[in-house]
């Protein structure tokens, strides 16, 4: 049994919640974060103030009973997104970030179980009734996926697949969802798209089909787009290009973004704010802008550090986090990342750390030494807990910085 | 030193200034006009590889960039002759592989090793880690059973592996792991030469650099050469001293690495650079991402420059859609096919000035 920081529940923010980020960082360069233009689709939003949360998740638990018992790769994590607001969820594999999206849109079938409370428009997701569940997903909360080709029907054209997607959301006639239609595949960048309706999936590009899925998931005028590493699979100038494409619609239709993502140069590019996280938690929640610069989560740091990205130095070793993450069967005690940690120390393998509040909003870090890492004055320790995990298996020759200690197979990949 | 021939399609030119980087004494792997097409459907022709030519020098690392379909990976099998190739010319270490027979062929690629991408997918799942090292030493002949105990103990330690893992499966590691095995299977005949296609793509953040990291030291350890092949410009920066880029079967460009990232010459270099998302907000948004058109799905254009559909100049210019570019000398061992070689600049201008609305953005 893991879930060890219930006590700990995020603060709630109330309504300013995440958009203002801490301090004074949107910097205004981009992703207009148009509360104003809240979409009108959500019959039973609370007619608050503009800021007022799309979505409000608060405690979601993810579970799963295994032989060695229940295990929990989402643990009780809290967040808010407001109206426009594109939130980066950042993790490597494993860290519970697309467990999280498939727990929002009840997506986890049992054995899986899900706790806690998934609040849109004021409704509680993970209690309504199918009926009332179909609505949401597709229509007023939309996703997008890393693989177009396994989501689109490959013996189905284009065309058929947009129109009932459009059909089942909206009451409009054949002829009149096929014109919405191309208008929506002329917006995502398909040329002559009433042509490329009468097309097969196979006949697209990557990039092509990720379009296609953008337009659908468009069709019923989402307030909420899950995106789950919509980009992985396409080429860097493809990925560019359909990023680009999505920062325009969702701009252009107010819609809110929770972009899931491992690569941190992605999340940068195209989010307001960013939560990291770590073993099924939300270690850290930032602006982007702070997060990228002033990281608080050891954690957090390391994983900027060890991109090597154009700037690395050539010359030298590049930074690494040693060892991997844990899986949640095999939670480290205390704070999970300690084993890893440059920063642990002795109450980091024993208490499970709580969140502190950073700035202002919605920003937070959970961390033993957050504040000390707020105000510069913490230490790496002089004994990084890294040793503590499975050091009977650590690599008897030390030159080659290791991926070791954690034993554990690596079921999913 | 480097330099690529885009012979017009399909005949090979054997003198486009290849003999002067063959006749190098530092070069340990010499290709050119490294030609494979694949048998399409519809009496098509794939033209996977069209014509490539570098030279790879002894104790570097030679970086091939492109993104999927380029040929990269392709030109990678080629060159060790796990595809054969439809015309050109490889030399390792002086021996033109294409003239070796299968025994002998097979000596010779003792010399010759690669690590693929997918780590679990590349390892025999039954077998054990040290069974899985050990293959390539009782494939090519080694009986002794101390031998390849000690032989395959000493790759453990060589490549990070716990020596406790010595008797487990590819299922009870991790992703980080298991491509450590693919290195260690790699070495086990103390190849001079290895490829690395996409060897570390498929592992999260944290992990490729233990990886990277790993294979630098392993290079100076053994001095080993690499071939290392890549989608991830930034990567490739890191780990190689030359890089070639390559687009639809074609090398676009190749130079040194500091004179490549410096001054790239060819429209596709810069549009692979500015598309490399950047951890840090500020710049990410400051930066001209987009200079590429987007013409996802069409036909490659055959018969002029191959990036001329999507290239902001080229576009525009009748020579680039009828006329194979031929090999420009920009700089030291700096190579560009382009008739409009251009400056980050004038690319950045020409991309704005083109843009079609939806189409492309700068």
């Amino acid at each position: 049994m893991t879930v060890q920081a219930t006590g700990s529940a995020a603060p709630r923010a109330d309504d300013s919640a995440l958009a203002a980020g801490d301090s004074t960082l949107r910097a205004g360069a981009s992703a207009p974060s148009t509360g104003a233009s809240a979409p009108s689709t959500g019959a039973s939003a609370p007619s608050t103030g503009a800021s007022a949360p799309v979505l409000d998740v608060r405690n979601l638990t993810v579970s799963f009973a295994t032989r060695a018992g229940i295990v929990s790769p989402v643990r009780d994590i809290s967040f808010e997104v407001a109206p426009g607001q594109r939130v980066g969820l950042v993790g490597e594999s494993g860290s519970g970030k697309s467990l999280t999206a498939l727990a929002l849109m009840r997506l986890i079938h049992p054995p899986g179980r899900v706790t806690g409370q998934v609040f849109l428009g004021g409704r509680d997701v993970l209690r309504l009734e199918e009926r009332d569940l179909a609505k949401v997903r597709g229509g007023q909360v939309a996703m997008v996926y890393q693989d177009p080709m396994s989501a689109l029907n490959p013996v189905q054209t284009i065309g058929d697949q947009i129109v009932e997607a459009i059909r089942i959301h909206a009451d409009l006639s054949a002829r009149e969802a096929r014109d919405r239609a191309a208008a929506l595949l002329s917006d995502v960048g398909l040329q002559d798209p009433l042509r490329r309706m009468k097309s097969y999936p196979h006949e697209f590009s990557g990039g092509m089909r990720q379009r296609v899925m953008i337009a659908m998931a468009m069709s019923a005028n989402p307030v909420l787009l899950i995106a789950d590493e919509p980009t992985t699979a396409l080429d860097v100038t493809t990925q560019a290009l359909v990023l680009e494409t999505l920062s325009r619609l969702v701009a252009e239709r107010g819609a809110a973004v929770i972009l899931i993502t491992h690569d941190l140069g992605v999340a940068a590019g195209f989010c307001d704010d960013i939560q990291v996280m770590y073993a099924g938690r939300i270690v850290e929640r930032a602006a982007a802008s702070r997060l990228f610069r002033n990281p608080i989560h050891p954690y957090a740091e390391a994983l900027l550090r060890s991109i090597c990205d154009l700037d690395a130095d050539i010359g030298t070793d590049l930074p690494v986090i040693p060892g991997q993450p844990p899986l949640p069967s095999a939670l480290p005690s205390g704070c999970a990342f300690h084993p890893r940690c440059l920063y642990a120390i002795e109450v980091c393998r024993t208490v499970a750390p709580t969140q502190l509040a950073v700035g202002g909003g919605a920003a937070m870090a959970e961390c033993h030494r957050a504040a000390e890492r707020i105000a510069g004055t913490a230490v790496p320790s002089a004994d990084p807990g890294i040793a503590v995990a499975g050091s009977d298996e650590a690599p008897s020759v030390p030159p080659v910085p290791s991926d070791v200690p954690s034993d554990v197979p690596s079921a999913a990949r | 030193m480097i330099s690529s021939a885009p012979a017009p399609n399909p005949a090979p030119a054997a003198s486009n200034g290849v003999g002067v980087a063959a006749g190098r004494p530092d070069a340990l792997v010499v290709v050119e006009n490294l030609v494979k097409h694949y048998k399409g459907g519809q009496a098509q022709v794939v033209r996977a590889v069209d014509g490539v030519s570098f030279t790879i020098r002894r104790g570097e690392t030679f970086g091939l960039v492109g993104e999927s379909g380029s040929g990269k990976s392709t030109v990678a099998r080629t060159i060790l002759r796990l595809h054969e190739p439809t015309s050109g010319r490889v030399t390792f270490d002086g021996v033109d592989l294409g003239s070796l027979g299968s025994a002998e062929l097979r000596r010779q690629r003792r010399l010759m090793q690669i690590v693929f991408q997918d780590p679990f997918a590349s390892v025999n799942r039954r077998k054990t880690l040290t069974e899985i090292i050990a293959g390539p030493l009782i494939f090519q002949g080694e009986r002794d059973k101390r031998k390849i105990q000690a032989r395959t103990s000493r790759l453990f330690d060589l490549v990070g592996l716990p020596q406790a893992y010595a008797h487990r499966h590819p299922h009870e590691i991790s992703g980080g792991q298991c491509q450590r095995v693919g290195i260690a299977r790699a070495l086990a005949l103390e190849p001079s030469f290895v490829i690395l296609d996409e060897a570390v793509s498929s592992l999260d953040v944290s992990v490729r650099s233990q990886i990277l990291n790993l294979l630098k030291h392993l290079q100076r350890e053994l001095g080993l050469t690499y071939m290392f092949v890549s989608h991830d410009l930034a990567i490739v920066r890191y780990m190689a001293d030359d890089l070639a880029v390559m687009y639809a079967g074609r090398i676009a460009e190749v130079g040194p690495r500091e004179e490549l990232f410096h001054r790239p010459q060819h429209p596709y270099t810069h549009a692979l650079m500015g598309a490399i998302p950047v951890p840090d907000p500020d710049r990410e948004r400051a930066k001209a991402k987009v200079l590429t058109l987007d013409t996802a799905g069409q036909a490659v254009n055959l018969a002029g420059c191959r990036y001329a559909p999507r290239c902001p100049i080229g576009r525009a210019q009748d020579v680039c859609a009828t006329q194979d570019p031929a090999l420009t000398v920009v700089g030291d061992g700096h190579v560009v096919a382009c008739h409009f070689p251009q400056s980050a600049e004038n690319i950045a201008a020409a991309a704005a000035a083109a843009a079609p609305a939806d189409h492309l953005v700068a």
